[in-house]
């Protein structure tokens, strides 16, 4: 039962991480390789904040905002520009993310780091007979309901559906005066948010260092091809999956644990390039 | 049209994850490949005023009161990358000692040349052939990763330059590949934990250990030297945890830790330190914990909370030592650099040392290459780690401490420290067995799983 609460909760963490991520690249077919970036900068944020001793809550919504906003500029200035050109799109990704993980190694010399838990967050209570961290708790219970809002939003409201439309057909989408690039830069920014927010969390129990971006941004990409492109319910299944198996391949096998979690990937792509509930390819 | 570029992502994001998966795979940080090198790293402007032969008489400011010559040093460190801090500090502490000196060792004007191996065999190869063919260098120190130490190794031994290793492991360069000029100050993986072992089941009465440690060869090595000696002394290795390197989410492996075993023998390096010690105190566990002395760092320590106190770890230096020697090193590179001072720092700075003591016994021959092998092959030199000397295989045999986890209070540079609490005095790679014995064993490395099941 503690592998399981344990394995969601991870899941849960990867879901922040990869909705973002597959929303931003089924909207506007743009892979943004700066995730897992963003996701390590925003805990380096959410420390230096609550070292000049702001309230815990407070520094925790300013960072996400100031991450998010500082997507969104990002995306509006540089990322804009190369709408449908893939290739372009990946290097220009992949070095400001390379450039983002160089600076932050110079300023803090590669030392980990932990961010604080959230107050009342700390230490383990007893569940089911064993003893199961509250942060991690807490974190499943958010992950559920980041999930319920966004499915609400995509399904039930006129944003969703202008959304969901521009994922189908952007040019139809376009043609019938749904503002397409406005509402990319929203959801950009709620993609990055949600990684920066996971980023504060992740961070206070996976910890941080050099590399935690690129190892974060594989999971997300694991998961976004298992779940397919585009598909919040993907995300969301996929990072379950993900979570669970991480979790019980390292228990039952742990000669196989990185095994276990690569091969969905080949399988998947192999067999069902298109993921869970990807759109058909072809 | 749409579809069909959907389907061309596809395969563009196959293509990329292959390459990740690729990345992944080699395990190490990849950001260290890719931060493009500090190519030809600046030669320091030494304080060369090549003293030649004739004019050696007339030198007079030096405490030796006889100048040998110019002795080109070369210092081999990666940094940038992960190991960056590691390889940085070393040269610092080398020219730290250098610069108390006057520049100069042994009557020897000291001119460094330093190459920054970026933590790569490959770059460190490249670097060390430029440091050995166009530089000329005359005695090679540093090295942080054994990977790098691994892929010079057979160059070095080829070249018969005298080589002083002073962080990476890389075991076999000084046990069955051992040659003429490679030695080691740092250890092997197991130096430390056969004392350990012995010490948690005689002297602690731990009857029953789990040990948690890293899945590849240090951790193997590591892990194996505790328990060979552990059940040896009677006690018993009651689980094997192996984790690989850059996990991000310890909780399975820790969950995994039997509540009934009396102690957790823990090793790991660098920043997942950390890791582990949240995971394990979030989850709960109240087992001690001692292991190696990296699982508890200075550097660490500072920026985590108290979930390392009282952690009984084994390192062959403390810098809370309160040996003249090592308060006075301390307190130099922490006033020089405005940094605390790490492992790496003391091992350049005892580098030095050892080579002043190696060029006191080969005096006016030091600039060959033999003569100043066979003299660091005999040095005896006291450290701020306490006193080091070579074995018959190049390795250092030294004092390894058992140090305790505590809160200090006063001290502005460091919150908790490690404070030695015993000794164990003058360790050979080899523990008690004889070399011939000890490297007929089967390598722990293939021994990894087997000490639980027995």
């Amino acid at each position: 039962m503690q592998h399981f609460l344990s394995g969601i909760s991870f899941g849960f963490l990867l879901f922040l991480i990869s909705s973002g991520l597959t929303l931003t690249f089924g909207l506007m077919r743009l892979l943004n390789l700066t995730h897992g970036a963003m996701y390590m900068v925003a805990a380096y944020i959410a420390i230096e904040l609550l070292d000049l001793e702001f309230n815990y809550w407070l520094a925790m919504a300013a960072t996400v905002v100031l991450v998010a906003l500082g997507g969104m500029i990002f995306e509006r200035l540089l990322l804009h520009r190369f709408l449908n050109q893939i290739l372009p799109q990946i290097v220009v990704t992949v070095g400001a993310a390379l450039i983002i993980g160089d600076i932050v190694l110079a300023i803090y010399k590669g030392n980990p780091i932990t961010p604080p838990k959230p107050p009342g967050l700390e230490g383990a209570v007893e569940v089911f007979g064993a003893f199961f961290p509250k942060i991690r708790l807490a974190l499943i219970v958010v992950g559920g309901v980041v999930a319920i809002v966004m499915w609400f939003v995509m399904a039930k409201t006129r944003v969703g559906a202008m959304v969901r439309a521009s994922v189908d057909d952007e040019q139809i989408a376009r043609s019938v005066g749904i503002p397409v690039p406005r509402l990319f830069i929203v959801v950009f920014g709620v993609g990055v948010g949600l990684a920066a927010f996971a980023g504060i969390w992740g961070g206070a129990f996976s910890g941080l260092g050099p590399g935690i971006d690129n190892r974060m941004l594989l999971l997300a990409l694991v998961i976004v091809v298992v779940g397919g492109l585009g598909s919040l319910k993907g995300a969301f299944v996929g990072s379950l999956l993900v979570g669970l198996i991480n979790q019980y391949g390292i228990v039952f096998f742990p000669q196989f644990a990185q095994f276990a979690l690569f091969a969905p990937v080949a399988l998947f792509l192999a067999f069902r390039p298109q993921g869970l509930y990807g759109k058909v390819g072809e | 049209m749409k579809a069909r570029s959907l389907f061309s992502h596809m395969r563009w994001l196959a293509v990329l994850l292959a390459l990740a998966l690729v990345a992944a795979a080699c395990g190490t940080d990849t950001d260290g490949d890719t931060t493009t090198t500090q190519a030809g790293a600046t030669p320091t402007a030494a304080p060369t005023t090549t003293a030649s032969e004739s004019d050696a008489t007339s030198t007079t400011g030096d405490a030796e009161g006889e100048q040998m010559g110019t002795l080109k040093v070369g210092l081999l460190n990666p940094l940038v990358g992960v190991f960056a801090l590691l390889g940085g500090d070393t040269n610092l502490g080398f020219e730290l000692y250098v610069e108390e000196q006057g520049g100069v060792l042994a009557g020897w004007e000291i001119e460094t040349v330093k190459e920054d191996d970026a933590g790569d065999p490959t770059e460190g190869s490249a670097k060390v052939r430029k440091l050995v063919e166009q530089d000329e260098i005359d005695v090679l120190i540093g090295g942080v990763s054994s990977g790098v130490a691994y892929g010079i190794g057979e160059y070095v031994a080829s070249s018969g330059v005298p080589y002083v290793i002073t962080i990476a492991g890389a075991d076999g360069l000084t046990q069955g590949d051992a040659v003429d000029n490679i030695f080691r100050i740092s250890y092997t993986g197991s130096q430390p934990m056969h004392p350990l072992g012995e010490y948690a089941c005689e002297t602690l009465g731990y009857e029953t250990a789990t040990i948690v440690s890293l899945d590849f060869a240090f951790g193997w090595e590591t892990a194996g030297g505790f328990a060979r000696i552990y059940e040896d002394s009677g006690c018993d290795v009651v689980q094997e945890i192996y984790v690989p390197l850059g996990t991000e989410d310890y909780a399975p492996f820790v969950q995994q830790i039997n509540r009934d075993s009396d102690v957790v023998m823990h090793v790991n390096s660098g920043p997942s330190g950390n890791l582990f010690w949240q995971t394990y105190r979030d989850f709960g566990y109240e087992q001690p914990v001692i292991g190696h002395g990296a699982i508890v760092d200075e550097a660490l320590l500072n920026t985590e909370d108290t979930n390392a106190v009282g952690a009984l770890t084994v390192m062959y230096w403390t810098r809370a030592d309160e040996s003249d020697l090592n308060q006075a090193f301390v307190a130099a590179f922490e006033e020089t650099n405005s940094a605390l001072v790490s492992q790496g720092a003391e091992a350049g700075y005892s580098a030095a040392m050892v080579l002043e003591a190696a060029l006191e016994i080969a005096g006016a021959d030091a600039s060959d290459p033999a003569a100043l092998n066979a003299a660091l092959a005999q040095i005896e030199v006291e450290t701020p780690r306490g006193p080091i000397a070579f074995d018959e295989y190049g390795q250092a045999v030294m004092n390894f401490y058992l140090r305790e986890t505590e809160v200090v209070e006063g001290d502005p540079a460091v919150n908790k420290q490690n404070t030695n609490v015993d000794t164990f005095p003058e360790v050979s790679q080899f523990w008690t067995f004889a070399p011939d014995e000890y490297l007929q064993f089967e390598l722990y490395t293939d021994l990894k799983g087997t000490w639980a099941n027995n």
